[in-house]
C-alpha cells in the first residue's frame, strides 16, 4: 500500500502571481512555487473527486531568476491593454506529493482504493500527465517527468537556510474543507538546501476568509456514477458483469 | 521576504535611527510634499501677524489623508491642514474665487473634528481659530502678499510691466487664487514655529488619522488584522509620476475577478504598511536609484547599508564624493578595491539586500521587472559577483570624460556604454541609441553582474560586428571606445568558455584570430609612424583601418592588398621601422600559411589581438615620449589621435 509519488516538472517560464501585483494587472511572480500551484500541477497529472492531493515538499533545482516580458493582454470588453509580466525563467522543481481520500465526499466511498489510484497516478506521471501542465499561469507550459526527489544536483543544495516572509500558501475550497467557505491560507516558507517542506493547508500560520461559498452538491439529478444509461453497454456485451 | 516587506523593514530600521540628517528626507506616514506659495504667521490666539511670499525652500511637508493624497481635478478632496486658498479662505468667493464655498466648509469641518479630538494640538487649534474668522484673503491683500484689482477681485494676471511684477506672480504657477498656504504659529509653548516642520503636529496628525480608521482587514504583507488601504501612493519614480505599483481599477474585466468578486478579496494591505513601504521606496530611488528613461534600478539594504551601484563602470564605481582625485589608472584601481572591501565590511549575517527594477508599459501602472534578494552570506556573493564582473571585463579604456580631460582606466565598462556600443550609431559625434533599447539591454546585462549569469551572446556578437566597421565612425575616438568595450565583452565571453585572455599582449598563443589582429595592428603602426614622420599632424585613417572589415572577412586576400599599399611607407620609414618589420616577421611565423589561406570571418579574438598590440605600441611610445619630454619636450601622439 502506498500513496506517495515524486516527479519533476520543468518549464522555460513560471508565473506564481504575487497577490500584491494581481489586481493591478502587472503580474510579478513570487520567488518560489505556491502549494496551490503544485497541487494544480499534480491534479493535472491525475485526479479523481474522491481524492485530495497533499504536497509534501518541493526541491528547487535551478537558480531563482526573473525575466520581464512585455505583454498585450486582451480586455474583456474589447481592445487591448499593455502590461509587463515578470516570470521566473528556466525552472525545475522536484515535487513529492501524496493523496488522501476526500472525507467530504462520502458518496464516493466505494472508490477509496489506494492501490488502484496509486498505480494510475504512477502511470499518469510516466505519460507526462493527463491534462495540460502549466506553471502558475496558462502561458507557462510545463512538462512532468518521473523522477526521484533527491536525484540530481541542485543549485541550492549547500546554500543553507533561506526565508521568504509571509507568503500565500493555498486556497481551500468548500468541497475539500467542508466548511462552506473559501479560505486563503498564508504561511512562512523556509527553504533549506533548496528543499521546502510544505505544511498542510489546515495547519497554515494565518488564514483569511475570502467569502462564503457553497460546495456543489452531487445527487441523482446531476450525477449518476457508473449507473449512467448506456455507459457500460459495450462492456456488458463483451461479457462484463 | 516579499519586496513590500523588505521596503517596510527598511523604513522601520531607518526611522529607528536619527532621521534629521537624512537628505532627501524620509516622509512619515500620512504625509506628502507640496510647494507652498505663501507663508502666513499667526499668534497662538489665532491673530494674523504677517505673511510672506515663499521664494525659495518652497517644498513643504504636509499632512494628508488617503483620499487627499490621490485627489484629482474630478475628485477634489481637501488636505487636513495646509492647502490652497479655495479650501482655507472663508472669503474666497468674495474675492472672485470661482470654485464655490463648499470646499472651505468641508475643510473647516474636518479641521474642527481634529481640534475636538483627543489629538488636538495648540498650533492646529490656533490655525483653526484664525481661519474661523474667514478673513484670510483680505488679510493677505492688506499685507500685500496678494494683489487685487479696482473691483476687489484677485488679479488673474499681472497687467503692468515685467519690471515691477509683484513677488506672488513670480512665485506662483497659474492664478493667485491657486496659492498654496502654510502657517507659522508663534507665541505658544513650542519653540518650533513652522507648523509644517513641527514634529508634534506631525505625530498628533498621524495618531488622529489612525484613530479615525475603522475598516480593519487582513493585511497580506504582515498577516495582521489592521486598518487597510485601498488607495496606494503614486509619484514613486519622481514627483510627476502617476504610475502606481498597487492598483485595482478593473471592476468589469477579468484582471483579478473570477474566483474573487472584488479587489478586496484578491488583496488587502494595511494602510501603515503600504505608506511606509512606498515612502521608503521613493526615498531610496531618489537617493540611490538609477534611471534609464522609464526604467529604474535600485539596490538597497534593509539597514540602509552602503551598497555598490552595480551598473557603473570601474572608473565611477567607488563613491568619490567631492574629494580631489587624480584619476590615474593606479588610483582608480586602488579606490575600486578599497570600495569593494568597504562594501564587504558592511555585510554580516543579518544583512538583507534587494535589487529591484521598475518599469511601466502604460502611464498608470508600474511593474516590477526585476527582483532579487540577497540574505546574509548571499550579500557577500553579490559583492563578489560584482567584483568578478569588473575583473572579468577588465580592459584598458580611454573614453571617460571628467572636467574636459579624458581619463584612461583599466576595468569594466558600464552596461549603458555596452548598450551604446552594441546598438548605438554615431550621431553628431556621439554614440546614441534609443533610450528604451538601452534600458532593455541594461536589464539583460544586470543578471550577468549580480548573478554571474553568462553574457548574452548576441550582445557580444553585435559589438564585435560594430568594432569590425571602423568606417561607420567619423570620430576615431568613438571607434576606439567601441574597440575597447568590445574587447571587454570578448574577454568576458571567452573567460566563460574557459579561455583566459589577458590585457597584456599574449606572445605565446597560436590562435589565428588573435595573431591576425596583431598583424593588422603592426601594419597600422608602420603606416602611422611613417605619416607622423612627414610632420602631418592630421593623421588620416591608415590602410589597415580602411581594410579592417574586409581583413576580418578574408584575412589572407586582404593582407595582400594591405602589404602592397604598405610598401611606400616602409620605404619612407627605412631603418627607423626595423623593430616593426621584425615584429611583423615574428607574427607571420606564428600564422601557418595554409591556415591563413583558409581562414575566413575572424572572431572577436582578432579585436583582442589588435587592441593589445596597439596598446603595446602606445605604451612604449609613451615611455619614450616621456624620456624625450625630460630632454626637450614633445606632446603625446596617441592622445592626439584619440582626440
Amino acid at each position: 500500500m502506498e500513496n506517495s509519488v515524486t516527479f519533476k516538472v520543468i518549464g522555460r517560464y513560471a508565473l506564481f502571481t504575487d497577490p500584491l501585483t494581481k489586481t493591478g494587472g502587472e503580474k510579478c511572480s513570487l520567488m518560489i512555487p505556491t502549494y496551490q500551484a503544485l497541487k494544480g500541477i499534480t491534479e493535472s497529472v491525475y485526479w479523481k473527486p474522491s481524492l485530495i492531493w497533499i504536497i509534501d515538499s518541493v526541491r528547487i533545482m535551478k537558480p531563482i531568476r526573473t525575466e520581464a516580458k512585455g505583454i498585450r493582454p486582451i480586455k474583456y470588453g474589447g481592445g487591448n491593454d499593455l502590461a509587463m509580466y515578470t516570470y521566473l525563467s528556466d525552472v525545475e522543481y522536484h515535487v513529492k506529493a501524496h493523496f488522501e481520500f476526500n472525507v467530504h465526499r462520502p458518496d464516493l466511498k466505494e472508490d477509496h482504493n489506494e492501490n488502484k489510484h496509486y498505480f494510475i497516478a504512477k502511470r499518469c506521471i510516466e505519460k507526462g500527465g493527463r491534462r495540460d501542465i502549466f506553471l502558475g499561469v496558462r502561458e507557462c507550459q510545463g512538462y512532468v517527468i518521473p523522477y526521484n526527489f533527491m536525484d540530481g544536483t541542485g543549485y541550492y543544495d549547500n546554500m543553507g537556510k533561506m526565508e521568504f516572509g509571509l507568503q500565500y500558501h493555498s486556497i481551500s475550497y468548500p468541497d475539500e474543507n467542508g466548511k462552506g467557505k473559501m479560505i486563503a491560507n498564508f504561511w512562512l516558507p523556509k527553504m533549506e538546501d533548496g528543499i521546502i517542506n510544505f505544511c498542510r493547508p489546515e495547519e497554515c500560520y494565518k488564514k483569511h476568509l475570502i467569502r462564503e461559498m457553497k460546495a456543489k452538491q452531487f445527487n441523482e439529478v446531476n450525477f449518476s456514477g457508473t449507473a449512467e444509461a448506456g455507459l457500460l453497454d459495450g462492456y456488458k456485451a463483451h461479457g462484463g458483469v | 521576504m516579499s519586496w513590500m516587506n523588505m521596503l517596510y523593514t527598511t523604513y522601520e530600521n531607518v526611522m529607528k535611527g536619527d532621521t534629521d540628517g537624512l537628505n532627501p528626507p524620509l516622509l512619515p506616514i500620512a504625509h506628502t510634499t507640496q510647494n507652498a506659495d505663501i507663508e502666513v504667521q499667526i499668534d497662538i490666539d489665532g491673530n494674523f501677524i504677517r505673511s510672506y511670499v515663499v521664494e525659495s525652500d518652497k517644498q513643504t511637508m504636509i499632512p494628508c489623508s488617503e483620499s487627499s493624497s490621490s485627489r484629482s481635478g474630478s475628485n477634489p478632496v481637501n488636505h487636513p491642514l495646509f492647502d490652497k486658498l479655495q479650501y482655507l479662505a472663508g472669503d474666497y468667493s468674495a474675492f472672485g474665487g470661482e470654485k464655490g464655498s463648499h470646499f472651505h466648509e468641508k475643510y473647516m469641518a474636518d479641521l474642527e473634528d481634529w481640534c475636538n479630538s483627543s489629538y488636538s494640538n495648540e498650533q492646529v487649534q490656533a490655525i483653526y481659530n484664525y481661519l474661523k474668522k474667514g478673513c484670510l484673503i483680505s488679510d493677505l491683500v492688506r499685507d500685500g502678499s496678494l494683489i487685487c484689482d479696482e473691483n476687489n477681485r484677485l488679479l488673474k494676471k499681472w497687467p503692468g510691466s515685467k519690471n515691477d511684477i509683484p513677488k506672488i506672480f513670480k512665485a506662483i504657477i497659474g492664478e493667485q487664487s491657486n496659492a498654496f498656504i502654510r502657517f507659522r504659529v508663534s507665541g505658544g509653548n513650542d519653540a518650533e514655529t513652522a507648523a509644517w516642520q513641527n514634529k508634534k503636529v506631525q505625530d498628533d496628525y498621524i495618531d488622529y488619522y489612525l484613530s479615525k480608521q475603522e475598516d480593519k482587514g487582513f493585511c497580506y504583507v504582515t498577516g495582521e488584522i489592521i486598518p487597510c488601504s485601498n488607495n496606494h501612493p503614486s509619484k514613486i519614480r519622481n514627483t510627476g509620476d502617476k504610475a502606481k505599483l498597487i492598483s485595482a481599477n478593473d471592476d468589469t474585466g477579468f484582471t483579478f475577478r473570477g474566483r474573487f468578486i472584488n479587489s478586496g478579496q484578491a488583496i488587502q494591505i494595511g494602510y501603515d504598511v503600504s505608506q511606509k513601504a512606498h515612502n521608503a521606496l521613493k526615498w531610496l530611488i531618489s537617493k540611490q536609484g538609477k534611471n534609464f528613461g522609464d526604467k529604474v534600478f535600485l539596490l538597497w539594504g534593509t539597514n540602509n547599508e552602503k551598497t555598490p551601484d552595480p551598473i557603473r563602470d570601474t572608473c565611477d564605481f567607488p563613491d568619490f564624493g567631492t574629494e580631489n582625485f587624480a584619476y590615474t589608472k593606479e588610483e582608480i584601481a586602488e579606490r575600486f578595491n578599497r570600495a569593494i572591501a568597504g562594501y564587504k565590511a558592511e555585510i554580516d549575517n543579518k544583512t538583507s539586500l534587494a535589487l529591484i527594477g521598475l518599469d511601466s508599459a502604460t502611464t498608470g501602472r508600474l511593474s516590477i521587472t526585476f527582483y532579487r534578494e540577497f540574505h546574509g552570506k548571499q550579500g557577500n556573493e553579490l559583492i563578489k559577483n560584482i567584483e568578478n564582473w569588473h575583473n572579468d571585463c577588465k580592459w584598458h579604456h580611454r573614453y571617460k570624460k571628467k572636467d574636459k580631460n579624458i581619463i584612461s582606466f583599466d576595468g569594466a565598462p558600464s552596461p549603458m556604454d555596452i548598450a551604446l556600443v552594441a546598438y548605438g550609431t554615431e550621431q553628431n559625434g556621439f554614440l546614441k541609441a534609443d533610450n528604451k533599447l538601452v534600458a532593455a539591454t541594461v536589464e539583460r546585462i544586470l543578471p550577468c553582474i549580480s548573478d554571474a549569469v553568462r553574457l548574452p551572446l548576441d550582445i557580444m556578437r553585435t559589438a564585435v560586428n560594430k568594432c569590425f566597421h571602423p568606417q561607420n565612425y567619423q570620430d576615431i575616438y568613438n571607434w576606439s571606445k567601441v574597440v575597447s568595450i568590445t574587447c571587454s565583452l570578448v574577454k568576458k565571453h571567452y573567460k566563460e568558455q574557459g579561455e583566459d585572455w589577458d590585457m597584456e599582449l599574449n606572445l605565446d598563443t597560436d590562435d589565428i584570430n588573435y595573431n591576425c589582429g596583431r598583424l593588422l595592428a603592426v601594419a597600422h603602426e608602420i603606416e602611422r609612424r611613417a605619416l607622423k614622420m612627414t610632420g602631418d599632424n592630421n593623421i588620416r585613417n591608415t590602410n589597415a583601418i580602411r581594410y579592417f572589415t574586409k581583413f576580418a572577412l578574408y584575412p589572407c586576400k586582404t593582407w595582400g592588398i594591405i602589404s602592397d599599399r604598405l610598401r611606400p611607407y616602409i620605404e619612407r620609414l627605412g631603418e627607423r621601422g626595423n623593430d616593426l618589420y621584425k615584429l611583423k616577421q615574428e607574427i607571420s611565423v606564428k600564422i601557418p600559411p595554409k591556415a591563413f589561406e583558409e581562414v575566413k570571418n575572424l572572431d572577436g579574438r582578432m579585436a583582442l589581438g589588435f587592441d593589445s598590440q596597439r596598446y603595446c605600441f602606445y605604451n612604449s611610445s609613451n615611455k619614450s615620449e616621456k624620456t624625450k619630454e625630460n630632454l626637450g619636450g614633445n606632446e603625446n601622439e596617441y592622445s592626439e589621435e584619440q582626440n
